[in-house]
């Protein structure tokens, strides 16, 4: 799986690092087991900092997506390690947390509700429909970007915004 | 033309080859380097074909070759004229000119490259680099357990030392002059003996020493398109590493070789021509690894669409175009931005102090020899 970061993004490269691994361990592009490749090799592929690579690992072991197994480095943890269960449901709450602050602030700024469902519709389409289809795109040559611009929403096509 | 060998003569026709060898490789450097590449300035692939860029790199080529064709005459002329005394040191100037000349004039035009940059346009409106997690869909360089194979060689010599020890005359002779006549001798000891095993040892720490760098190092990955410049970079990388094994196990049984001139069952001149066949070898197989790969495998990718974009924009590491120089990079070595292979990045002290180390070992075992 290609990981891309860019350091002049506004999102710190180590979270860069560490939502693409979770992308990829959504979409079933990573399975458990497989071994993610040693700090410095990364870092140095990267161009950076092996501080910024360990955070990235750091925080993956930590919220319970990676285990550290000693000579094979750091591994994908299975989905169903209670750790990783209990990680996933505090996560989870907080997510939706977000999410209702997030809703709040669309409200704020003038959008009805049914725009706020499309938006999140469209977003979820993203996250769980067209990827992992390997006829659609070849994801190797495909960039996963991090932002998510209005331009970037309109280039794919997805449903415009009604203003 | 005065007393020379006939054997010597082929070896001299042969060491003149060096001087347009170097020169046709260093002339077509800029054709074999990612097209991003355009004398150590990063510019978008696709600008290749942008009619100043192949001016500048066509004008690279004509100054060079032309070039090396004066200097090749001017060796050649020196080994109808005066052999013993001229040619050597012309062969010496001859390598230096053409490879501090094209670092200069790539300088030269990597000034009007910058330029021309400006005036296009050519901006990186990202910072990208990519790389792979998990299954990586491209070849690696051979392990550093294949550097075992040196130890055949290594051990072939130690042998003959060691048998042949008795059999060597209380003088050994060691340098040969034009006319194939022994022309210094060596005080037999058990060191000076053993020289041969030393000299293929030190050898072969190198070639184990440059693996190990290639294994290391930073892959030159295109952010713009990762699968496939990791696989062209992963075709070169491993191409690389079977030349310096491969290669590296056949120039090792110099050692066997002068052991046995040592012994005195082979004479130094008959030792000359396997040593001529191998260095042969060596040049042809180096050569068309070159053409075929390019740097980084890019010759490779050079039937493929380029991108428009630019996802990075490398130069302001890059000092004097070939120094890298980036302390944030967890790298130690990096493929060379301005040649086929790879180079160090001065940012990290750890480099030099591989740098300085290798100096010291380099120097000792040459002062050792001498004294040896």
């Amino acid at each position: 799986m290609v990981i891309i970061i860019d350091e002049r993004s506004s999102e710190p490269l180590y979270k860069q690092i560490h939502d693409q691994i979770i992308a990829g361990i959504a979409t079933g592009e990573l399975e458990p087991g497989m071994s993610l490749p040693s700090v410095r090799s990364l870092a140095s592929d990267l161009g950076i900092n092996l501080h910024t690579v360990n955070k990235a690992y750091a925080v993956l072991r930590d919220e319970g997506y990676v285990q550290m197994r000693g000579r094979a480095g750091a591994v994908i943890s299975e989905p169903s390690d209670a750790s990783r269960a209990d990680k996933n449901r505090a996560s989870l709450e907080a997510m939706e947390d977000d999410l209702f602050k997030l809703a709040l602030t669309y409200r704020a700024c003038g959008g009805t509700r049914g725009q706020f469902l499309e938006c999140a519709a469209a977003q979820a389409a993203r996250a769980y429909g067209v990827v992992g289809d390997p006829a659609s795109e070849s994801r190797a040559d495909r960039p996963v970007h991090a932002s998510r611009t209005p331009s970037g929403r309109a280039a794919r096509g997805l449903s415009p915004q009604k203003a | 033309m005065q007393n020379v060998d006939g054997l010597m003569v082929l070896l001299l026709g042969f060491v003149l080859l060096l001087v347009p060898i170097v020169g046709i490789l260093a002339a077509a450097t800029p054709y074999l380097m990612p097209k991003r590449e355009c004398f150590a300035v990063t510019i978008p692939d696709a600008a290749a074909c942008d009619p100043e860029v192949r001016r500048l790199k066509r004008s690279f080529f004509a100054v060079v070759i032309t070039v090396t064709l004066l200097l090749t005459a001017a060796c050649g002329a020196c080994i109808l004229f005066n052999p013993e005394h001229a040619f050597l040191p012309m062969l010496v100037v001859s390598v230096l000119i053409l490879g501090i000349g094209s670092y200069g004039l790539m300088l030269h035009f990597r000034q009007k490259t910058i330029a021309l940059k400006r005036a296009r346009g050519w901006v990186a409106k990202t910072a990208q680099r990519a790389s792979f997690v998990a299954e990586e869909p491209a070849p690696r360089p051979l392990s550093q357990t294949w550097d075992l194979l040196f130890l055949i060689p290594i051990t072939v010599t130690a042998l003959i030392c060691i048998v042949g020890y008795p059999l060597m005359p209380d003088h050994i002779a060691t340098n040969l002059d034009l006319a194939g006549q022994v022309s210094h001798w060596v005080e037999k000891t058990p060191l000076s003996a053993a020289f041969p095993v030393l000299a293929v040892v030190f050898m072969d720490a190198c070639f184990a020493f440059s693996h190990w760098t290639i294994l290391r190092s930073k892959k030159g990955i295109d952010a713009a398109r990762p699968a496939a410049s990791a696989w062209a970079y992963g075709a070169f990388a491993r191409a690389q590493s079977m030349l310096l094994v491969g290669l590296g196990t056949m120039i090792s049984f110099v050692g066997p070789i002068i052991a046995l001139s040592f012994m005195g069952v082979i004479t130094m001149l008959q030792a000359l021509l396997p040593i001529l066949i191998m260095l042969i070898v060596v040049l042809v197989a180096v050569i068309v690894v070159t053409m075929i790969y390019g740097q980084n495998g890019a010759r490779l990718l050079r039937r493929m669409e380029d991108p428009e974009s630019m996802p990075v924009d490398d130069d302001r590491y890059w000092k004097l175009g070939i120094f890298y120089w980036n302390k944030d990079d967890a790298s130690l070595f990096v493929p060379e931005r301005f040649g086929v292979g790879w180079t160090a990045n001065l940012g990290r002290p750890a480099v030099w102090a591989i740098i300085v180390g290798f100096i010291v070992v380099t120097v000792a075992f040459v002062a050792f020899s001498l004294w040896v």
